[in-house]
Formats: structure tokens, sequence, C-alpha cells
């Protein structure tokens, strides 16, 4: 490929979207950063609010930095994501795994597993409740109706330590529908003769399921891990409608910092900025979060990037190499080995 | 390929025009148009519900006549609705590009903050007699639109920010069935009967009450609450717990953490503490209203909205007052004279706001007086089963198929308004909740002082070091 | 032996089938309980009560009164409906409803009631004067019993209601949705192929950046967008709706993950068959990439379908653009607590989300290389 020409045909597709993402994202990101360095008054004039703010320097980012409640939702956000993002990016493996095959009724179960992603948060929180509720809910009530002894008195929600796993399973149930789709999309992708030379070769259900379609579907795992790092970075909708950041909890003496503080455990950074934005009008403040929310999770971005690259040998060398491995087995299969397609360079994941 | 090639300058050039436009934007600031404001036309953005629309058009229609032979002009509202969801988040927004109508219905807790926003007209210097013409009304009605505003010289002065439309409060929900099982006779239904209960209905009649309702086995309880100010602030006005105090050089300072302050929010917590109150207010609990209208909560606090949907349910309840605290006072009733009682409540509700950016203030006030008629209140009141915001219009109003409602009108005699601070949002949310939350769970008095302290120093913080600044 | 194993397989795919049908209706729960709430009388959407009852007892009720009729009179006051008659007494289609009255002093009547029209029960004979308190038995058929306590109103009272322009409403949100679906469907693909397929001098840095606006807060984004759709005058306008969301990076990134998938050998023997970039994007990429491309198409249409606060702040009042979520909010006044009418609403909003999602199905299942896992 020579260089030139083809730089020159790349303008075309890029720019209708460049031009849109400038106007309407990049300058409104730039100015995010502005905002952040300027503060409102009470008193501003609504109608020119933006204009009247008094540049501050790095104030708000001081501010920031010492102000306990956010500190404590990065590492409340912290476990959420550790909470939300694997679980989710595997239930959602699982199902699409499941569900790609000829199961009687996939396609129902496709739809089954999806449609909780298209409801309303308000309606999925209500029903949750319910279940959730103490007393009257139906955990509890199937808990005492088996004679179990009842786990939380007051609920998982408000319990402090299992109130944010409580909301992550909702959460995953909810999400994991897209999830699936998309694993489904990449599955379909795989060629199908990939999976007979395996079947030739005696491999079990797991060995085709870790060698061939995990490695295969890497592309959509990282997106899922990227999207998910965001997502929990910003994740307000489902703390808003379940618990609005409560239960709170004094912190004990022995944790170092945030000691003696009355703290929201389901309190987490989007929510916080929610709060900052919306309640207290404090753009600045806010604009100055999602800066510092932008700096976590770029690096945390290019780490997984990193991690999922899918450099070095070929998912089909890979194959190959295993295959050598179980020499025994693998004999006189070399026509198999021709069809496949790994080696024209079916290389999932590489990242520009 | 070649075609899109050759298109490529003209597209950059365009894109290049965009992008030095928004520049200019930021650096000028945000310039839109001004909506045009045709004379005699005023623009009214709206909350209501579906109900309340029609019959608020209805009285449109009738003030566009009435204009007509009174002054021989013709003037035009144009009314439009807005969800209540967000709507203040619509006016700011609309605001800044300057696109905002002349009159806007807003929550009265919202309405501060856009008096500090500096966009809300001042009756005052439209008509130096407004506090006169809003003598009638229902007194904390009247107090909901005097907002205490420091001004650039550093002193307080109070202004009367628009004109109330709608009123709300809270009063006691209570399962006459559970009532009538215990064998405890219903409390009562007017402030007379207040007066002369025997046992009197308060505070610690009521949590006696609560507990002698209370039958855990069948998932029963006495009282169920929220932890949120709103309905908490009740029970502090009972007591006489005040909020915000105006120290005399015009700073502001919560003193909510007085000895009234504590020993009402002691009283609301003992009975989370006796077990008559499930943790209704947790998150994730069934919460009141639903454990209600399930016959699983025995009492509850809540305000008249429900009243259509608890009937249509089929619970069985009646309403009554809050409990009485000690801040015994003087209640005026209509046809003169005072009823001394301890009970009190919370004010919700909207008022109409005229905006700075409006033409024609003038106009406007008119129809706001029109609005607050004695008959044209009445009506609205008689069509929608509300509590009448003025006085004058209470003897045209019909209760007779609504006593329940009768109840809160009562009540509604005896609130006391809420603490005119802006930001009533992170009041509420970020600080009262986990503060309320954190006494509740605390089980002592000195836990619950402890909270309070702890929540003055936040309001402190996080609100009034923001409004004590100078200008 | 084969067919053994066939057996096997069989056993295990039905068992396979039978654990996912129940975590299928786990998480279906929400919509069910939607479903059932839009479809309850009034009132009753935040009881716990699922299953209709036939027989039903209502009472105890007191008054005093006289020479009123037990089943019409305006009995206790704080129960009945705005029709003076308690709300479990009009239940039309009752088979039979008995009454039990007793007095203090110990007297006591006892009778059945009669349909006075369809849906008021009255007595025959009046009480005597005194003070009483009176039981029903109210007894239905199954049919009766079930419009009890279920109803199609709901529906009925979102559809037809004159200050509620519900078709206008649809048809705008059809056109915000499908308009910005289709559009960022083509922008993101264009951009997504020469990220995927096409080496150029700051790739990675164009990448990166366009990442990272994407993990700033969307809440950031909302005043400034409006400002400049303010500054454009694209107020209460389709673009204004549609434009602003069109670069989606999330898109860019999920369609260039599928489209580095597709070999390279395939564009290069379209290249020595002399290929333009065009061609090459139009006959290999686009059809390659169908199942990604449908899965951007049903996820703007969505994000689209319910972005209630853009389409609050974008439309004024008087807009001829007012959409479905708008119109949805404008039902929901202050303090309701109308469950059945909001959830009755919410279902209705997700049917459009539902029918897409069974088209683009076909896309997800008969992706090109058709081809399954076979265990």
């Amino acid at each position: 490929m020579s260089t030139r020409q083809t730089h020159r045909e790349v303008v075309p597709f890029l720019l209708p979207f460049t031009v849109i993402f400038v106007i309407f994202l990049f300058f409104p990101a730039l100015y995010s950063i502005y905002l952040s360095f300027r503060k409102a008054s009470l008193y501003s004039d609504l109608t020119n609010i933006f204009t009247t703010m008094k540049y501050v320097g790095f104030q708000n980012y001081i501010d920031l930095l010492h102000d306990r409640d956010f500190l404590w939702s990065l590492v409340m956000t912290t476990y959420y994501g550790i909470l939300v993002v694997p679980p989710g990016i595997f239930v959602s493996l699982v199902l699409a795994a499941l569900l790609s095959n000829r199961l009687p009724g996939h396609k129902i179960f496709r739809s089954a597993f999806f449609l909780p992603n298209v409801l309303d948060l308000f309606v999925v929180s209500i029903v949750w409740t319910a279940i959730y509720a103490p007393k009257l809910g139906v955990l509890d009530q199937l808990f005492h109706a088996l004679k179990l002894p009842v786990l939380f008195k007051h609920g998982i929600l408000a319990d402090p330590v299992w109130a944010l796993p409580g909301i992550a399973l909702m959460v995953i149930l909810k999400d994991s529908g897209f999830g699936m789709i998309l694993y489904l999309a990449a599955i379909q992708n795989i060629p199908r003769d990939v999976y007979e030379a395996a079947d030739i070769d005696g491999a079990t259900a797991w060995q085709k399921f870790t060698k061939i379609t995990f490695p295969l579907v890497k592309p959509v795992t990282l997106l899922l891990i990227v999207t998910g790092i965001l997502r929990s970075l910003m994740a307000f909708p489902e703390i808003y409608a379940l618990t609005q950041g409560r239960p709170f909890q004094e912190i004990p003496n022995w944790v170092p910092y945030f000691a003696g503080a009355t703290l929201g455990m389901t309190k987490i950074a989007g929510y916080y900025l929610f709060e900052k934005f919306y309640l207290s009008y404090q753009y600045g403040y806010a604009a100055a979060m999602s800066v510092i929310l932008l700096f976590i999770s770029l690096p945390l971005s290019f780490l997984s990037f990193f991690a999922l690259r899918t450099e070095g040998p070929s998912v089909g060398e890979m194959w190959r190499k295993w295959r050598r491995s179980r020499r025994g087995i693998s004999m006189g299969n070399a026509e198999g080995e021709s069809t496949s397609p790994f080696g024209e360079g079916l290389k999932p994941g590489e990242v520009g | 390929m070649i075609r899109g090639t050759n298109r490529t300058p003209g597209i950059a050039r365009k894109g290049g025009a965009c992008l030095l436009g928004i520049l200019f934007l930021f650096s000028v600031g945000c310039g839109g148009g001004r909506i045009a404001q045709e004379k005699g036309t005023i623009t009214l953005w709206e909350t209501y519900n579906n109900e309340e629309h029609d019959v608020f058009m209805e009285i449109v229609k009738s003030f566009e006549e009435w204009y007509a032979k009174e002054r021989g002009e013709e003037v035009h509202v144009r009314v439009k609705r807005i969800p209540f969801d967000q709507h203040i988040q619509k006016i700011k927004f609309s605001a800044i590009t300057r696109t905002a109508p002349d009159i806007v219905r807003v929550d009265a807790g919202e309405l501060i903050d856009l008096v500090y926003g500096q966009i809300v007209y001042d009756l005052k210097e439209i008509d130096p007699k407004i506090e006169e013409y809003l003598s009638t009304f229902m007194p904390v009605a009247r107090e909901s639109v005097r907002i205490p505003l420091r001004h650039p010289d550093g002193k307080v002065r109070t202004g009367v920010y628009g004109i109330p439309d709608q009123l709300t409060g809270v009063a006691i929900y209570y399962n006459r069935t559970m009532f009538k099982e215990a064998g405890i006779p219903f409390p009562p239904r007017t402030l007379r009967e207040l007066r002369d209960a025997d046992p009197p209905w308060d505070f610690k009649r009521f949590r006696e009450v609560a507990k002698a309702l209370t039958k855990p086995e069948r998932n029963q309880y006495g009282v169920a609450l929220n932890s949120s100010l709103w309905f908490s602030l009740p029970f502090f006005n009972a007591f006489g717990a005040d909020f915000i105090k105006i120290d005399p050089d015009g700073k502001f300072r919560c003193v909510l953490d007085s000895d009234s302050g504590i020993n009402a929010l002691t009283a609301l917590a003992s009975l989370y503490w006796d077990g008559s109150e499930p943790g209704a207010w947790l998150a994730g609990a069934i919460n009141p209203d639903r454990g209600f209208i399930n016959n699983k909560y025995a009492m509850i606090v809540s305000g008249p909205w429900n009243l259509k949907t608890f009937r249509k349910s089929g619970v069985d309840f009646g309403v009554t007052f809050i409990p009485e605290g000690p801040n015994r006072r003087e209640i005026p009733v209509p046809g003169g004279g005072t009823i001394r009682v301890g009970t009190s409540t919370n004010v919700g509700g909207t008022d109409m706001a005229i905006l700075k950016t409006t033409r024609q203030p003038r106009l406007c006030y008119e129809f706001l007086k029109y609005l607050t008629r004695p008959e044209v209140h009445a009506k609205w009141c008689n069509a929608l089963g509300q509590i009448p915001v003025q006085t004058l219009a209470e003897p045209l109003v019909d209760f007779s198929g609504n006593p329940d409602l009768k109840v809160f009108v009562e009540q509604m005699r005896t609130a006391v308004p809420r603490p005119k601070i802006p930001r009533y949002g992170v009041l509420e949310v970020s600080i009262m909740v986990p503060q309320i939350e954190r006494a509740f769970r605390a089980r002592n008095r000195a836990g619950v002082r402890l909270a309070l302290g702890k929540a003055v120093e936040e309001i402190d913080r996080r609100i009034l070091r923001d409004v004590n600044v100078p200008r | 032996m084969m067919s053994g194993y066939r057996f096997l397989r069989m056993i295990r795919g039905s068992l396979l089938a039978a654990i996912l049908l129940v975590a299928a209706v786990f998480v279906l729960f929400p919509f069910f309980w939607m479903l059932s709430t839009s479809l309850k009388t009034e009132g009753r959407g935040m009881k716990f009560e699922f299953l209709p009852r036939r027989v039903a007892e209502v009472g105890p009720v007191e008054i005093d009164t006289a020479g009123v009729r037990v089943g019409e009179i305006q009995f206790d006051r704080t129960t009945v409906d705005e029709t003076g008659v308690h709300p479990a007494l009009r239940s039309a289609g009752a088979d039979e409803v008995i009454f039990v009255a007793e007095e203090a002093k110990g007297k006591r009547v006892s009778g059945r009631l009669f349909p006075k029209d369809t849906e008021v029960w009255a007595a025959r004979e009046a009480l005597p004067a005194g003070n009483w308190k009176i039981t029903y038995t109210v007894k239905r058929g199954w049919k009766a019993a079930f419009f009890n306590l279920y109803t199609f109103n709901n529906y009925r009272r979102l559809i037809r209601n004159k200050s509620f322009p519900f078709k206008t409403y649809l048809f705008n949100s059809f056109l915000v949705s499908v308009s910005a679906a289709i559009l960022t469907v083509i922008l993101c693909a264009l951009a997504a192929y020469v990220f995927a397929k096409k080496e150029f001098p700051g790739k990675t840095v164009l990448f990166w950046s366009f990442m990272a606006a994407m993990m700033i807060p969307g809440m950031m984004y909302m005043v400034p967008q409006f400002a400049i759709v303010t500054q454009f005058g694209w107020i209460n306008t389709l673009q204004g709706l549609v434009v602003p969301h069109l670069a989606n990076v999330f898109g860019l990134f999920l369609l260039k993950q599928f489209m580095e998938a597709i070999p390279d050998s395939l564009l290069e023997a379209a290249e020595m068959d002399g290929a333009t970039e065009t061609t090459k994007f139009l006959k290999i990429i686009t059809p390659l990439s169908m199942p990604s491309l449908a899965i951007l198409f049903l996820l703007t249409f969505i994000t689209q379908w319910n972005n209630f606060f853009w389409q609050l702040i974008v439309n004024t009042p008087d807009s001829p653009y007012i959409t479905l979520p708008y119109g949805i909010a404008l039902f929901r006044g202050q303090y309701e607590t109308k469950y059945e009418l909001m959830m009755a609403a919410s279902s209705f909003s997700i049917v459009p989300i539902v029918i897409l999602f069974l088209f683009t199905q076909r896309y997800l299942i008969e992706g090109l290389t058709a081809g399954g896992v076979k265990e």
C-alpha cells in the first residue's frame, strides 16, 4: 500500500464524523475543561451564569482532592466496577455461548434475555425493591418459608457492605443482554470450519470454547471492558432509582483518612457528580470532577487495550500449536489445516 | 472516491466556519434571540396534570373575557405545559438562552434558587401594596413567596417573588380497621376536637398508639416514616424548633441543633427505637405509601395527593392531625377567634413567578391577581379538590364530598414555612437525609444531638457559606 | 451406541433449556410486573394483589342513618368514591351481594342486595333508623372478579386524551429515533472502516481523542451542546434533536472492533480487481458488518427513543417536535402516584423497541458466514 494514496482516501470517510464530533463533543469537552477553572457564585445571574463565572485557577481541583465525599465515591466506584464489569461480561459470554447453539427456542431466549435491557430503570428498580425489601420482600418471605435465617435484618439495600452488590446484581441481570447480543454477533462471524476442524480433532466443548471462541471474541470483550469501566465511573440512574446514595454509615476509626465521617455506602462517583451538577449547580466543581474522571478512565482504557491486544501469534497459530501438543490425535489431518482460514491473517482485536 | 476528494475542501471550509462561530460563542457568551413578545400577549409555562390543565384553561379564558370587558383591551395568555419532571432545569436552560416565558409555575422550594439567580421579579416593584393584597392568603402560603435576600449592601431585605397558586402539606393517615381491632378510638378530625381531645392527641399518645398497633408477627407496624427533611419538618415545627436565624449583621445561621430540635428528632426516632416503626425509611424498604395501601402500616405521614389513590385502593382509612408537640400556639380560624393547639405541619406547593425577561410585568401581575380572586380560586378548588390558598375563597368551597381534605385544610392553618435558603436539593438529599438516618440509628439522645450538630455544620459549609459571602 | 449418545445430548439440551427458561422468567419478572400493573384498575397498582378474588368481604362500615337503602347509602364517607358507593360494591357482574347489619342494641338484619343498575347494588328494604354496622360479602364469577382487578382503561386513557396528541408524539419519536439511528450508523461505519482497515498519520491520536471525549460524563455536554444548538437556531427543529448525538464514539468503537475481524485478504483481492474505496466499503465491509450495524442501529434507536432530557430542553412547549417521553412526562404531575397509568405508558413505549429487536434478530442469526457452533 502506498501510504500517500491512502491518506487522501481516508478523508471523506472520516470527515462527517469528525465535523460533528468537533462541534458537538470536542468543543463542549474543551468547554468543560475551561469551566473547571471557574466558579459560579450563588448570586450569579442565571441568564449569564456561564460568562459571569469567576476564574479560580486550580481551586476546584484542590478542593476536590480534599473532598472526603469525592474520594470516598472513588473508593466505592472501584468496588462497584469490580462488582459489575467482570461478572457482567461473564454472564454475557455464557449466555451468548449457550444461545449461539441451535438450542430449542433459542430465538425466544435471546429476546427474553435482551428485553430487560430496554425496560425503564424505574420499573426495574420498583420490582427489585419488592424483591429485596425486608420482611415483606420476596427474598425474605422465601427465606422465611424455607426456615432459613434472615441474612439482612433491614434488607440488602440497607446493609452498608452488601447494598452495592445488591445493586450490581440488578444491573448485571438487566444489562448483560446487550453484551450477549454483541458476543452473539462476534460468534456468528467465526467460520464454521474452524469448529469442524476442532471436531475432527476430537476437541471437547470446553476446549473449543477456550481455544477458539474466547480468543476470537476478544475484540468484544475489550469493548465491554472499556465501556464497562466508563459505565461504572458514570453510573447514576441505578443509584438514583434504588438508594440515592444510602445507606449512610459512620466510618469506624480504623479506616485511614475517612474515619469519623458519615458517608454514603452507594454514593459512587457518577451519583456524586449528579448531586453537584443538578442539585447544587456547582458547574465548575462538576466540570473539574469530570476532568479527574477522564484522567482515571483514560489510563484504565489504555491498560485494557494493552492487556487484550492480539499481536503475536494469531489465533490460528495458537490453535495449531495446541494441536501439535496433542500430536497423537492430530495425525493425518493435513486437509483440515489447509482449509483453515487462520493462515490468511484473521487477527481480531488489532489496536490502531 | 474522487468525487469525495473534490467535495472535501468545501466541507472543510464550512466546518471551519462553524468552529469559528462556536469559538466566538464561548468567548462572547450565549447571545440567543429573545422570544418575540407581542403587546398584549403573555406566555406562561405550567406543570399541571391533565385535570388541572383543563380547569386552568377555563380560568384563562374567563380572564381574557374579563380583561376585555373591564379594561377594554384584547389580551392573550399563551399557556404552555411543561413536564413537572425536571421543570427547574428546563427553566434554567431557557434563561441561559433567553427563551424563557413571562410567567412560570415553579415548586415553592425551587423558587428560592431562581430568586438568588436574579431572574424573578420582586412584585413589590410592580405593586408596592402587594403585602396588603397577600394579607387574605393562608398565612403559610403568603410566607412561601416572601423570601429574604442579602443585597450587595450587606442588608437582608424580604421581597415578594410570586403569587402562591397551590398549597400542600402533610397530616397523618390512619388505618381505621387496625384502630378498631385494637380498640383505639379514632383521633380528632377538627382543630376544635384536637384541642378538646381526651386523652390529648400529643406525641406521648401517638407513641403509645403506635406501639399498640404494632404486631410484628403479622408484619403490621404502628407507624412508618420517611427520613427526608420535608417529612420531618412537621415534627420539628410542632416542637418549636427554628431552622434559620438571620443575625443583625445580615448573616444567615442554622440553629436546628437547639434543644427543641433535638427533642423533636429524638421523639421521631423513638418510634423506630420502640420497634413500632419498621424502618420504612431505610434504603430498599417498603415505603410508607406502599405499606399503607397493603395494610401493613397503621399510620403514615402523607399529603392530600394520596386521598384519591388510597380511596380507590379500598383501604379503610381516616386522616388526622400531626400529634401535638410542646409548641402550643394560637391558630386563627375563619369566622374570628383562635384555637390553641400544638400541632403543626410543613408546606409544599407551587408559586407563579414573573420572570424579569418579561416586557409586560403589569399584565402578568393582573393575571396572577385574577387567578387568586376568591370566586375564581373557589372554582379551582371545587373542581379539583384542593386546599384553598386564598382564605376568602374558603367559604365558597364545598368540602362535604371530601371531608378528609377538610382535615388537611385545618392542618395547613398550623403550618410553618420551610427554611428559606437556596440549594434545597442539597439540604434535603446530601445533608439532612444522612443525618436524620444517623439519628434514627443512634438509639439515644446523645446520638441525635451529634447528628444534628453535624447537619448544622454541613449546612453552614455547603450552603450558608455561599449565602453569606459579601456580594 | 450412537442413539445412546444422541439421547444423552437430548437430555443435556433439555436440561439446559429448562435452566435458561427459569433464568429468563426471572430476568423478565420486571416486565411481567409492568404489564400486570398497567392493566390494574385505579388504586390497585401498589397493592400486592395479582389473582382476582371471587369472594370479597367489605366493611364493617358504620352508618348512623334512617330510611336509606343499604347499598346506595352514603355510609362512611371516607371509604366511598365520588359516586358515594363503596368501591367494592361497584362490582359490575357480581353474582351475589350479601349484607349483615348490626345495631348497637343488638338488633341484626341480614339479607341480600339486588343489582340496581349495571354497577350499583342496593337493598329492597330500607334499614330502620339507628346506628348500624354493616358487612358486605361480594361474590363474583371469574370473569367479573378478573375485571374487578384488571382493566384496559389505562391504555384507553393514554391514547384517547384530548390534551395529549398521542399520534403526533409517537410519530415524532419515530422520526427522531429512526433518523438518528440511520445517520449514526452511516457516520460511524464510515469512520470505523478507516480506523479498522487503513493506516494514516495521526490515527492513534485521533482515535484516542475520540475515546477521551466518550470518557467525560454526558451531563457535562448538556449545557454547551444546548448553547450551540441555540446559536445555530436549531431550537424546536429536527436537526436540533438529532445532529448533536450523531458522533457516537461508542458506535465507532463498536464497529471498529467488528470490522477489524474482516479478513484483509478480501479487501486486497478487491483492490486487485480495481475496486475503489467506496466499492470496497459498500460491497465488502457493509455486508460483512451487517450484525454489528444492526446492533448499533438498535442501540441508537433505543437511546434516542428514551432521550427525555435532551428532548425536553431542545423543544419549547410549542414545538412541533414534541416526543413521546416528553408527552408521557406531562402526564405525571408533581405528587402523582398513579402507578397503573405510568406503567401503561412505559409498556406502551417499549413496544416499538421490542418489534425492532425482533427484526434485528434476523441479522444477528443470519450473519453472512451463517455458521453456528455445532456441539
